[in-house]
């Protein structure tokens, strides 16, 4: 590097067209090679590899984690993650794009509504990797002075994979735990489900799901699973419930919310401005053989369902947010929530847990018991999962806390930054030690 | 050296700047009116997570009320009813000293006005008179309503028809002494004019005459408390980008009121406990302890103004204290030591100091001959390593009593920030060929700037604060922490060489077209630096957020700020390997480096702008869009046709010679 | 999480065909660790404008043990009087509850307490609901339903409602309470521990009240410093049994001290004999005891407090540090 830049020199207007001329390694001529490059796929490789895209593509990505930063203003972090950098295209609005982040859709309505089409994360990431790709096939040298190269480029790459393979598999649900009680499943914010709910015994439920993907607003769900027929008249990804007015007539005939209607709100803005998370809601309309049983309002915010009875059983009904039973069982003994003397600042949440395997393999539990205590910076690693401590369980009437919530993460690809980082630290120290005593050497 | 004018001006220079960093490392004594305030200041109370200085409390309260930390009496003592002891009017007083007048506020007779809380002026019973001034203390009034009380309850009971007449009088003393009671134990000092109220609409808002310093009293306050509460639950109810201006200022007050609201004798967790694990008690809770008697006649020494009463006193409590706790005690007068001899704050005069001496040292190109470039770059060289060890030491020191890596909160950064810059450019000084003094001027400016930020970040709250339970950890705070904050360092150092090269290569003669090469060089390796730093930084914060949320990364604006860093020097590097941009292009990139980082560095922060943010951080939106104007503008100068760069006019090239063989550069006679 | 991985890598897989992913429905049986039976006993009245609720709730055996107790507690509150058992332990009130009781059993502890509720139209039902939903059960949604679950009975001229519900809950046994009364104490013989009935209100505990007889009762607090002095309690008690200002005057110079375990303790005698019957006799104790004072109180008509006189200047004499 340093000795190309030795080459260069002060000028005016615009520089030539480098690319090829002072990157490209002089390559021996051989037939092979030249054979090579007379295909087209060279040719396609050469537009592709161009460091001058590379730069195109850093500055589009510049671009894009700036305005996907400032659209943090108006969304939360999942809804931004989702259009911005796990998409192909994102539209993005003029006041994002003219840094305007707090301009209000009333004063402003021109910067809220018009969006340009932009590339996305995966777009650009792809395109990224296509560029490093080619990049190497066609241009770099495969030389010792060259391995610091090789290995920074290889470490982003694994770096961006893992990213793409977090993206797509990724998962991640909160386990809430009072003290002294147990809790084996996961509740997932960001998706809904409708459930119907038989009592068996008093350790035993019955559970019929019909998952989010099936409750669009007009389709009728019907199965011999179910005990009756749903039909979603309304599904809102975000609302909230008020309460008539004396004069208002609701559109709820039957369910405890017979005196609420439904409120669409903007996805992603929230009720709750601090977290920004949805709250679905649905009208919902229950019937058996072409005969209504009621017409039901659900809200994933409450926490009681409604109740139906349909052949002399009983079912609760709700929608509610996404879960996931675990085949083990986490038991809390013990949660602390320290804060630092007279101050309200905390010190340390912790929660003293034992896990129980129970899957059953070849006819009997796994049966693992382990015992950990699960605290900030100090997470609990078992069987592909892990467990963060995330926030608590306050007491409604004293404030103080009386449960934990965990947070539970499976990703398969949870180790590529550790590779990626590894690789392309070393990378650049050995490229940089390289060009420093290079650069030492020639001042001496 | 030159001649014997570099070795003079070398030495005054040196001389000049010892001389300052003596006067500020050597314990300084109090102001020369007898009363040792500095030795009160090291009692310990135990406030927000820790135990501190009484002083450092002082300090924060009044700094984050009146953004100043000491206090101006701008009234008569005698007529609002002011300690003995207090300052003359129109003196300033240490904070200490200030925090003394509100701790004894409720010994001291206090006026009432009659219009102000109640119809009915107090009874003469009660203290008060015709003229509306009360000459009892908080306590005697609460003692002679309670004695109305009594008496009333006496009455009631009684059938004693001369004892049942005085009934309606005494009902009516006792509700409006209550009342009295109750506006005065909740508030102390009234008087004092201590909250800082600069915006004009806020002022209007509560009818308050602009004045200098605009320090207004809670009395003053009062009459809109009212109409003040409502704005405040207004804006509560939005968005915090959608209140307005009114409703965030009014948010921003009412955390300070209710700060002063606190600062009583009764409040304050003074006195530790046997058992070391359990919290400190307020004065009123301990049992069987000498320090509660002790620190009242402290406090009454003060009121009558007997000075050697107060002296003896406070040393007699420092004493006691001293061998309950004296591990304590130890850093409290370490603490003492640093908010008192203030490294940081005097800093700030010394860096212009050593930024003067490196822009003299310019004047020399125009005189070859006489050794001034040699004279003065050499003096603000060493100067600027006096300064440097300075800052070094606040900063061990600071280190030291928190217990903690150098950067724990935004302040920290500033301070370190400043810290590395200066390192570094004495490091790029350093290099034989780059001795043009820029790096001294880079080093000073850059000092400069991040010590006045920490000031008024200083303003805000306890710098040495207890961290989040989320950030308690040593390890990362070490390795990710300090590393991205290096990265920000090398990033504004390579920003600053930048504009450095622009200005001197479009406005003077001074490096020709081979200093210009030199000169981009170095700005490269600083870039080449900042992209290790920065990758390395953000990567460790990967890690951390993995370790601690379950996500390498999460696209949140403190994680996109330090992404936007590295692709920033990645599109640098690349657009230089790629020929797209050359010397020229590379510092005109750089100088726009220095908005990315501080964009990373505080505008993520702004975002959330009315949840966490007072003072400085609402008005460091308006400074950083400034910054980011200004380093747009030399940008713009930057792609100026080269043509119009003096630098680079022909003929003009004979300004400074190559480097010589010695490594040193120097001015050739024309 | 199974069902979590082969669904992304549906989604993985839909997104390379380029089709909608379509999930099934399912059927589960689901484990709740923390459910078992409970039955929850509780009584409703209404006291002027607002109502109370006195309910008991734990695991089914257990609280069926202790319904009878519950009952009695019920119809003495209801009666103005409010003894409990012995064995209970009443615990501070909160911004919504009154009191508590943490009642110990071999099998448990289970609680009692005691709240003010709204009054509005339906307010049965919706307090009915609100524990139907804690115990899994459906809500009251016909006047069927509102009876299989609701007696009413009549006591003491209140209309009472009974409710008692059975089903599975995830309640949390109580924690034993530390010692709200911080005095260890001998109880004589025929006290009995008493909650404040006449005052419906939440009520602050450290405090003991005691009904020696229908009529006489031992009612004990405490506040922090001097409690006001003497004078001003004096004062206080004499209004109690409407007695003036001379002969209170009078009742001050008459104070004599009791030696106490925990300390000396200042005694006032109070006799109103312009009250022919009733209340008219009250005895005050002021005990000062760790920068706090304790007032001890017995009164009732006066020969009553006469013939228990000894057996309270007992208990105060033998208080002792908890």
């Amino acid at each position: 590097m340093i000795s190309r830049m030795d080459q260069t020199a002060i000028q005016s207007g615009p520089p030539k067209e480098t690319h090829f001329t002072a990157t490209a390694p002089e390559r021996s001529a051989t037939t092979w090679s030249k054979a090579w490059q007379e295909t087209w796929l060279y040719k396609v490789l050469r537009v592709l590899a161009s460091l001058r895209l590379t730069v195109v593509l850093f500055a589009l990505s510049f671009l894009l984690v700036y305005w996907g930063t400032l659209a943090q203003v108006d969304f939360g972090i999942n809804t931004v993650m989702d259009r911005y950098f796990r998409s192909f295209v994102v539209k993005i609005p003029l006041k994002f794009i003219v840094s305007a982040p707090w301009a209000d859709e009333e004063k402003w309505p021109l910067l809220n509504q018009i969006r340009l089409p932009y590339p996305g994360g995966w777009l650009l990431g792809s395109l990224l990797m296509t560029n490093l790709f080619s990049a190497h096939i066609i241009r770099f040298k495969r030389h010792w002075t060259q391995a610091g190269i090789w290995m920074i480029h290889t470490g982003i790459a694994i770096m961006m994979i893992g990213e793409f393979f977090t993206g797509m598999y990724a998962s991640e649900g909160q386990m809430s735990i009072l003290e002294g009680k147990s809790a084996n499943f996961l509740q997932h914010h960001h998706a809904t489900e409708f459930v119907f709910i038989e009592t068996l015994s008093a350790e035993k439920d019955r559970v019929i799901v019909v998952p989010q993907s099936k409750l669009r607003t007009g389709s009728t769900i019907q199965s011999s699973e179910l005990p009756c027929d749903v039909t979603v008249d309304l599904y809102a990804v975000n609302a909230k419930l008020m309460t008539l007015k004396n004069t208002e007539r609701g559109w709820a005939t039957a369910g405890m919310n017979r005196n609420q209607k439904l409120e669409v709100l903007p996805e992603g803005s929230g009720v709750d401005s601090s977290s920004k998370i949805d709250f679905p809601a649905a009208q919902i309309i229950l019937s058996r053989d072409g005969k209504e049983l009621g017409r039901y309002l659900f809200w994933s915010v409450l926490e009681n369902p409604d109740w139906i009875t349909i052949d002399g059983k009983k079912y609760q009904i709700a929608l509610r947010f996404q879960r996931t039973v675990c085949d083990y069982v986490i038991h809390l003994d013990k949660f602390t929530h320290k804060k630092h003397p007279h101050s309200e600042k905390a010190f340390d949440f912790r929660s003293e847990i034992r896990l129980e395997d129970r899957k059953v393999e070849g006819g009997k539990e796994r049966g693992d018991h382990r015992e950990a205590a699960i605290y900030m910076n100090h997470p609990m690693r078992y069987n592909g999962e892990t467990f963060y401590q995330s926030s608590t369980i306050p007491d409604g009437d004293t404030g103080r806390s009386i449960g934990t919530v965990l947070q539970v993460v499976r990703n398969p690809a949870w180790t590529f930054p550790y590779w990626s980082c590894t690789i392309a630290g070393l990378g650049m120290l050995f490229h940089f030690w390289l060009n420093l005593s290079r650069f030492i050497k020639r001042s001496a | 050296m030159k001649t014997k004018f570099s070795w003079y001006l070398m030495i005054a220079a040196v001389a000049v700047t010892a001389a300052s960093i003596l006067y500020v490392v050597v314990p300084r004594g109090d102001r020369a009116d007898g009363w040792h305030w500095q030795a009160f200041g090291k009692i310990p109370v135990q406030h927000d997570g820790r135990v501190k200085p009484i002083d450092t409390l002082a300090r924060v309260s009044l700094a984050s009320m009146s953004r100043k930390q000491t206090y101006n009496n701008i009234d008569d003592p005698e007529e609002f009813g002011l300690a003995k002891a207090a300052t003359p009017q129109g003196k300033s007083q240490p904070a200490v000293q200030w925090m003394l007048d509100v701790l004894t506020a409720s010994q001291r007779p206090f006026r009432n006005r009659a219009d102000e809380h109640t119809k009915n002026p107090l009874p003469e019973e009660l203290g008060g008179n015709e003229k509306g001034t009360i000459r009892v203390t908080q306590k005697e009034l609460e003692g002679l309503v309670e004695k109305a009380q009594e008496h009333l309850e006496l009455a009631r009971a009684s059938t004693n028809p001369e004892l049942r007449k005085e009934i309606p009088d005494l009902e009516k003393y006792v509700e409006v002494g209550n009342m009295a009671v109750k506006v005065y134990r909740f508030i102390p000092n009234l008087d004092q004019k201590v909250i800082y109220i600069v915006d004009e609409e806020l002022r209007d808002a509560c009818q308050l005459p602009a004045r200098p310093g605009f320090r207004y009293s809670y009395r003053e306050l009062r009459p809109s408390l009212g109409r003040l509460i409502g704005v405040a639950q207004e804006g509560n109810k939005k968005d915090s980008h959608k209140r307005t201006e009114l409703e965030k200022k009014a948010l921003e007050l009412f955390p300070n009121l209710k700060r002063f609201e606190q600062l009583t004798a009764d409040n304050l967790p003074l006195i530790p406990p046997e058992d070391q694990t359990k919290l400190w008690v307020r004065p009123q809770q301990a049992e069987g302890s000498q320090l509660p008697g002790l620190f009242q006649e402290i406090l009454n020494a003060y009121t009558v103004g007997d000075k050697d009463a107060f002296n003896a006193k406070v040393d007699q409590y420092l004493s006691a204290i001293r061998e309950l706790r004296p591990a304590d005690m130890k850093t409290i007068g370490l603490e003492s030591y640093l908010s008192n001899s203030a490294p940081f704050f005097w800093g700030l005069p010394l860096y212009v100091f050593v930024f003067l001496l490196a822009a003299g040292s310019w004047l020399g190109f125009a005189f070859p001959k006489s050794g001034l470039f040699e004279g003065l770059n050499r003096g603000a060289y060493w100067s600027l390593v006096g300064v440097f060890v300075l800052h070094t030491f606040g900063l061990l020191l600071r280190m030291y009593l928190q217990g903690r890596p150098p950067v724990t909160n935004l302040y920290a950064s500033a301070i370190f920030i400043g810290w590395g810059c200066v390192g570094l450019c004495l490091i790029l000084e350093a290099i034989p060929f780059f001795r043009y003094s820029i790096a001294l001027a880079a080093g000073s400016i850059l000092g400069f700037s991040t010590l006045f930020i920490a000031y008024y970040l200083g303003l805000d709250s306890d710098t040495i604060d207890k961290l989040q339970a989320v950030l308690d950890t040593q390890l990362w705070l070490w390795t990710h922490v300090t590393c991205i904050t290096i990265g920000y360092t090398t990033m504004f150092v390579a920003g600053l060489l930048g504009v450095g090269y622009i200005l001197t290569g479009v406005f003077t003669t001074a490096l020709n077209r081979e200093g210009l090469k030199l000169f981009s060089k170095v700005i490269y390796g600083v870039i080449c630096f900042a992209m290790f730093l920065s990758f390395v930084g953000t990567v460790l914060g990967g890690i951390w957020a993995d370790q601690s949320w379950g996500r390498f990364w999460g696209w949140d604006p403190k994680e996109n700020g330090a992404l936007l860093i590295v692709i920033w020097v990645s599109i640098i590097l690349h657009a230089r390997w790629a020929g797209m941009i050359r010397e020229r292009g590379l510092a005109v990139l750089a100088v726009f480096g220095n908005v990315v980082t501080a964009w990373s560095w505080f505008g993520t922060n702004l975002l959330g702008v009315g949840l966490h943010s007072y003072g400085f951080m609402a008005g460091a939106f308006f400074w950083l869009i400034g910054f980011g104007v200004s380093q747009l503008l030399i940008m713009g100068i930057g792609c100026l046709p080269l043509e119009l760069w003096r630098g680079l006019q022909p003929g003009r090239e004979t300004m400074l010679r190559k480097p010589s063989g010695r490594g040193q550069l120097e001015p050739v006679s024309s | 999480m199974v069902v979590h991985r082969w669904r992304s890598g549906l989604l993985l897989l839909c997104l390379l065909a380029g089709c909608n992913r379509d999930e099934p429905i399912a059927v589960y049986e689901t484990t709740h660790l923390n459910r078992r039976e409970e039955r929850l006993i509780a009584a409703i009245f209404k006291q002027g404008e607002s109502g109370i609720a006195i309910k008991m709730s734990g695991p089914n055996a257990v609280v069926q043990r202790h319904a009878q107790e519950l009952r009695d507690f019920v119809e003495s509150v209801a009666e103005l009087q409010g003894v409990y058992p012995k064995t209970w332990i009443q615990e501070g009130a909160t911004e919504f509850r009154m009191a508590n009781f943490f009642i110990d059993d071999p099998d448990g502890p289970i609680s009692c307490n005691i709240a003010q509720i709204p009054t509005k139209p339906g307010f049965l039902e919706m307090n009915i609901d609100r524990w139907a939903s804690k115990l899994t059960l459906p809500p009251v949604q016909t006047p069927a339903d509102l009876n299989a679950v609701a007696k009413r009975t009549e006591l003491h001229g209140r209309d009472v409602h009974f409710v008692e519900l059975v089903g599975y809950g995830e309640g949390k046994n109580p924690t034993k309470p530390s010692p709200s009364f911080p005095l260890k104490d001998t109880i004589p013989e025929g006290w009995q521990p008493k909650f404040n009935a006449l005052k419906l209100s939440p009520q602050i505990v450290p405090s003991r009240m005691f009904s020696v007889t229908p009529e006489t009762e031992v009612f004990i607090s405490k506040l922090e410093g001097d409690g006001g002095g003497l004078t001003k309690n004096v004062v206080r008690w004499g209004g109690q049994i409407a007695l003036s200002g001379q002969a209170l005057l009078a009742a001050e110079k008459n104070v004599r001290t009791l030696k106490a375990d925990l300390g000396a303790a200042q005694v006032v005698d109070l006799f109103n004999p312009l009250r022919k019957t009733g209340m008219n006799r009250l005895v005050g104790v002021l005990l000062p005891h760790q920068g706090s004072t304790w007032f001890l109180v017995l009164k009732g008509p006066a020969d009553e407090v006469q013939e228990h006189l000894a057996e309270f200047e007992t208990y105060v004499k033998t208080l002792k540090r908890g």
